[in-house]
C-alpha cells in the first residue's frame, strides 16, 4: 500500500518536472513563473501573469497545450468583446427536413486549457462572465447548466494596471485566481537565449507528456500529502495577519491595507505548499513550503487602503514584511 | 517502530533543551537582576546612604533562583522540542509533523511513509547538533557588571568623603575615646554590683559606640558626628529635672516624718536623700509594728495617710498610694495589711535610690561624653594650626637675605632665640576686685518649652536648610540621622 503511494508521488515528481523541463525548451528562464502556473493546474486553480507585453506570456500557455495534449484556445479580450463571446450563445439552426431549432453554439470557454489574453482590456461585465466557468467549472447560458470538461484551467495575462485603456479586475474575479504570478524582464543572457532560440528558421519542438487524464489523477493525489496543527496555523497567521482590523496585524498592514485575503487565500497556501512538499520528496508540508509561495498566493488577494495606493505601495512589500514578523 | 525512535530522538533533545534552558534563565536574570542594581549602587556611591556591599549580590542571585524554580515548573514541550530539531537540523517540519501523526494515530495513507522519511532522516541528526549545550551569552556580561558592581560597593567616588585622611587624628580621637571607656567601664562595675540590669544593657549599647571611635583613620567629622549621637542617646535616657522634682519630693515627704518618734529617722534619711537607709529605716519600723499598742500605731497611721496623701497626683503617686494604705491598714488593726504596704514602699524607695544612681552614672557619661567632644574638636583644631607653622619651616635658600638690584646679600643672620615659659604665682592682695555672679535657672526647675516642641522646632529648621541651602550630598545624612536619633518617643 505505502509503495504504491510512493510510487504515485514519485510519477507525480517526474511529471511535473518533466513537464517544466518540456515548456523550458520554448520558455528562456522564468522558472518560478513555469513552477507556479503548474502548481495551478496541478491543484485546480487558475494562474493570473501580470506583465508588460512580449515577455512571453501567450508563449506559456500555448507550449503547456503543445506539451499536455489538452485542448486550447485564446480570447483576446478588448473593449467590445461581450460575455457570450467568451460563454457561447444559442443560434438558431435548421436541421435536414427544414425545422428550425435553437442551438447552443459553445463559446472558446468550453476548452482544457484557456488563455484570457489581455483580461484587462475587456469591461468588468465580459470579465466576470469568467467567474461561474473559474470556481463552479460550468457555465450557465439560457438557464441551463452546461459542465467544462476537466481540467479546466485558466491562464490570464494582464498588463500593469498603470497602462492605458484598462480596467481593473473586480475583486471577487481576482480572488478566484489561485496565483498572481509577476513576469519579469529577463536578464541579459535569457535575453540574448530568447533572440537565439526565435530569430532561427526553426523552433524548438516540444514532446507531449501528459494528457487530462492524468493530470485529472495527479491532482487528486496533492490533497493527500499531510500538513501539521502547527503548519497549518502558520499559514492562518499569515492569512489573518493582512487583515488590518486583526489584532496581530502588523502595522503596516493596519496602514496601508483595506480589505486582507479571502480565506481562498489560505487555501491558495496550503494546497500550494501541497505541490511543493511532493516536488521537494517530502510527505508534509512545510513553513518554507508556504513562506514560498505567500507573494503569489496572497498578493492579488490585498486591497490597499487609500494611503497605500497614495504612497504606491507594493503589496508584495507588506506581504514580506508580514512574513518578517510572524514567528515561524 | 518508527514512532517509538522518533519520540526517543525527540525525548533526548528535549531533555538537552530543557538543561540549556535553565542555565540559559538563571544568566539572564542574574545578568538583568546585576543590572537593575548599577543605578543604586552609582547613587549609594555618590550619595554615601550606605547600602551594604554585595547586597545586590544576593538580590540577583534571588531573582536568578526564582527564575529558575519557575522555569523548572515550565520544561520544554514536545512540540517545542520537535520544533526545534526542525529548525537545527533543517528537516522542514517532518519531525513536528511527525509527532502530530504519533499523538493523533490517524491511518492515513501517508502516516507511514511520513514516519518513515522522519525516522530516517532524524537518525541522521546528532544529538548535540540540535541541542548543543552552550556558554550563555550573558555570562561575560555578568562578570563585567559584578566588577563594576563590587568597586562601587567599596568605594565612595564623588561623596564628600565623611572620612577624609588628609591628616590623621585618630590617635588623639582615639585617647579621647579611652577616657570615655574608663568611665564607662566603672559604670559597668557599679551597674553589675547594684544588679542593673537596664544599665548594663544601656552601658553595653554606649561602649559599642564609643568603640567605634578607635577605628584607624578615623576623621574628625566623623568622630564628632558619633559623639554627638551618643550624647543624643544619653539625653533621652537622662531626665535631671524630672529626677530633681522627684527627690525634692521626697525631701517634703522626710521633713513631714522628722517630727515623729517613731518615723524620724526614716524622714531624717529621706531628708538626706540616702533611699536605700530610708528603705532600710522604713523596714525595721514594719517589723516593730506589732509590738507597739494601738496608740502608737494611730500615731504613725496618722502620719503615714498625712505623708501618702502629700504624694497624692504627683509622680510619686505610687508610693503616695501604698504609704496611705499602710495608714488605714493600721488605722483598721490590720497589721499584716500595713506591714505588706510598707514593704512594698521600701522597695518602691529602694527603685528609686537606683534610678537615682543611674540617673547620676548616665548624667556624668554624659558629661566625660562632651568633654570628649570637646577635647577632639579643640585636638583637631591645634593640629591644624601647626599645620600651617609646617608651611613656612622649608624656607628657600634666599630666605632672610637682603636683596637690591637682584643682587643676593650675604648669609642671612641667623637669630637664636629661646623661648622660656615660666607660670608666676601670687598672692591676692588687699586691693579692691570685682566678682559678677550670674544667676541662671536652677538645676531642678522644669524647662518652659516641652522637649518635643523644641525637637520639631528644630528639626523643621534643618530640613528646610537642607531642602532650600547648598549642603553636600554626604553632610545631608549625618544632619538627618543625628534628628533621628534624638528624636522625642512617642510616651
Amino acid at each position: 500500500m505505502s509503495e504504491h503511494a510512493e510510487q504515485k508521488y514519485e510519477e507525480f515528481r517526474e511529471t511535473f518536472l518533466k513537464i517544466q523541463q518540456e515548456v523550458s525548451k520554448q520558455i528562456v528562464g522564468q522558472k518560478e513563473i513555469i513552477e507556479g502556473v503548474l502548481i495551478c493546474l496541478m491543484t485546480g486553480g487558475h494562474a493570473l501573469l501580470e506583465g508588460v507585453p512580449g515577455l512571453g506570456k501567450t508563449l506559456l500557455i500555448r507550449t503547456l497545450h503543445e506539451v499536455l495534449d489538452l485542448k486550447f484556445s485564446r480570447i483576446q479580450f478588448t473593449p467590445d468583446l461581450m460575455p457570450a463571446d467568451i460563454i457561447g450563445t444559442t443560434v438558431v439552426a435548421e436541421d435536414e427536413a427544414g425545422r428550425k431549432f435553437f442551438e447552443f453554439q459553445q463559446g472558446p470557454v468550453f476548452a482544457n486549457l484557456i488563455l484570457a489574453d489581455e483580461i484587462n482590456r475587456a469591461t468588468p461585465k465580459t470579465q466576470s462572465a469568467l467567474l461561474e466557468a473559474m470556481q463552479e467549472k460550468s457555465v450557465t447560458v439560457a438557464g441551463q447548466q452546461r459542465k467544462l470538461k476537466l481540467p479546466f484551467f485558466v491562464m490570464a495575462t494582464q498588463n500593469p494596471l498603470e497602462m492605458e485603456g484598462t480596467y481593473p479586475l473586480p475583486e471577487a474575479q481576482l480572488d478566484r485566481f489561485f496565483f498572481k504570478l509577476k513576469v519579469e524582464y529577463p536578464s541579459l543572457d535569457e535575453l540574448d537565449l530568447v533572440m537565439e532560440r526565435t530569430t532561427r528558421r526553426e523552433m524548438p519542438s516540444v514532446d507531449k507528456v501528459c494528457d487530462g487524464t492524468q493530470i485529472n489523477a495527479l491532482e487528486q493525489i496533492v490533497r493527500d500529502i499531510l500538513i501539521a496543527e502547527d503548519v497549518r496555523r502558520y499559514a492562518l497567521r499569515i492569512v489573518l495577519g493582512t487583515h488590518p482590523e486583526a489584532e496581530d496585524a502588523p502595522e503596516l498592514t493596519k496602514k496601508y491595507v483595506r480589505y486582507g485575503s479571502s480565506p481562498r487565500g489560505a487555501q491558495a497556501l496550503i494546497l500550494g505548499g501541497k505541490v511543493r512538499a511532493i516536488l521537494d520528496g517530502r510527505y508534509n508540508v512545510a513553513r518554507e513550503d508556504i513562506q514560498a509561495i505567500a507573494l503569489p498566493s496572497l498578493r492579488h488577494r490585498l486591497i490597499l487602503s487609500f494611503e497605500g495606493e497614495a504612497e504606491g505601495i507594493d503589496p508584495d512589500d507588506i506581504i514580506l514584511h508580514l512574513l518578517e514578523e510572524i514567528e515561524s | 517502530m518508527p514512532e517509538k525512535l522518533i519520540l526517543e530522538k525527540i525525548q533526548r533533545i528535549r531533555h538537552r533543551l530543557n538543561i540549556q534552558r535553565y542555565f540559559q534563565t538563571f544568566a539572564t536574570f542574574l545578568f538583568y537582576g546585576f543590572l537593575a542594581f548599577v543605578p543604586l549602587v552609582i547613587i549609594d556611591s555618590v550619595t554615601s546612604f550606605n547600602i551594604p556591599p554585595l547586597m545586590f549580590l544576593w538580590v540577583a542571585l534571588g531573582i536568578a533562583v526564582a527564575a529558575l524554580v519557575f522555569r523548572l515548573f515550565r520544561p520544554v514541550s514536545l512540540q517545542e522540542a520537535a520544533r526545534t530539531i526542525d529548525a537545527d537540523a533543517s528537516l522542514k517540519d517532518r519531525v513536528i509533523s511527525g509527532l502530530e501523526q504519533i499523538q493523533r494515530r490517524t491511518d492515513e495513507t501517508l502516516t507511514a511513509l511520513q514516519l518513515q522519511d522522519t525516522t530516517k532522516r532524524l537518525q541522521a541528526v546528532p544529538v548535540n547538533k540540535v541541542a548543543r549545550y552552550s556558554v550563555p551569552r550573558e555570562t561575560k556580561f555578568i562578570a563585567l557588571v559584578a566588577i563594576f558592581l563590587v568597586a562601587f560597593s567599596f568605594v565612595e567616588f564623588f561623596a564628600p568623603s565623611a572620612t577624609s585622611t588628609e591628616i590623621d587624628f585618630s590617635p588623639q580621637i582615639a585617647a579621647e575615646a579611652d577616657t570615655l571607656l574608663k568611665e564607662i567601664e566603672e559604670a559597668k562595675k557599679e551597674a553589675a554590683q547594684d544588679e542593673d540590669k537596664e544599665l548594663e544593657e544601656l552601658l553595653e549599647e554606649i561602649e559599642k559606640r564609643a568603640l567605634e571611635l578607635k577605628k584607624p583613620q578615623i576623621a574628625p567629622k566623623e568622630a564628632l558626628a558619633r559623639m554627638t549621637e551618643l550624647s543624643a542617646l544619653l539625653k533621652t535616657k537622662v531626665n535631671p529635672q524630672k529626677m530633681a522634682q522627684q527627690e525634692s519630693l521626697m525631701s517634703g515627704l522626710g521633713q513631714q516624718f522628722i517630727g515623729n518618734p517613731y518615723l524620724g529617722e526614716f524622714g531624717q534619711q529621706l531628708t538626706r536623700g540616702d533611699y536605700q537607709q530610708a528603705a532600710a529605716k522604713l523596714d525595721k519600723v514594719t517589723e516593730k509594728l506589732p509590738e507597739f499598742d494601738k496608740e502608737k500605731r494611730q500615731n504613725i497611721s496618722d502620719e503615714l495617710k498625712r505623708g501618702g496623701k502629700s504624694l497624692q497626683g504627683t509622680d510619686l503617686d505610687g508610693l503616695g498610694t501604698e504609704l496611705s494604705g499602710a495608714g488605714e491598714g493600721l488605722a483598721n488593726d490590720d497589721i499584716a495589711s500595713a506591714q505588706t504596704r510598707l514593704r512594698a514602699s521600701s522597695k518602691k524607695m529602694r527603685d528609686f535610690a537606683l534610678l537615682k544612681k543611674r540617673n547620676l552614672q548616665l548624667a556624668k557619661l554624659l558629661s566625660e561624653c562632651e568633654a570628649c567632644k570637646a577635647g577632639i574638636a579643640s585636638a583637631c583644631q591645634g593640629n591644624k594650626t601647626g599645620l600651617t607653622y609646617a608651611l613656612s619651616q622649608n624656607p628657600t635658600n634666599s630666605a632672610g637675605r637682603k636683596t637690591s638690584a637682584g643682587q643676593l646679600g650675604p648669609e642671612a643672620t641667623s637669630l637664636d632665640s629661646t623661648l622660656n615659659l615660666e607660670q608666676i604665682t601670687g598672692v591676692q592682695g588687699e586691693g579692691s576686685s570685682t566678682v559678677q555672679t550670674s544667676k541662671t535657672s536652677a538645676e531642678g526647675q522644669q524647662s518652659a518649652v516641652s522637649y518635643k516642641d523644641a525637637y520639631t522646632k528644630y528639626q523643621k529648621l534643618s530640613e528646610d536648610a537642607l531642602t532650600e541651602e547648598q549642603i553636600p550630598l554626604g553632610y545631608k545624612f549625618y544632619v538627618k540621622r543625628y534628628f533621628e536619633s534624638i528624636k522625642p518617643s512617642d510616651e
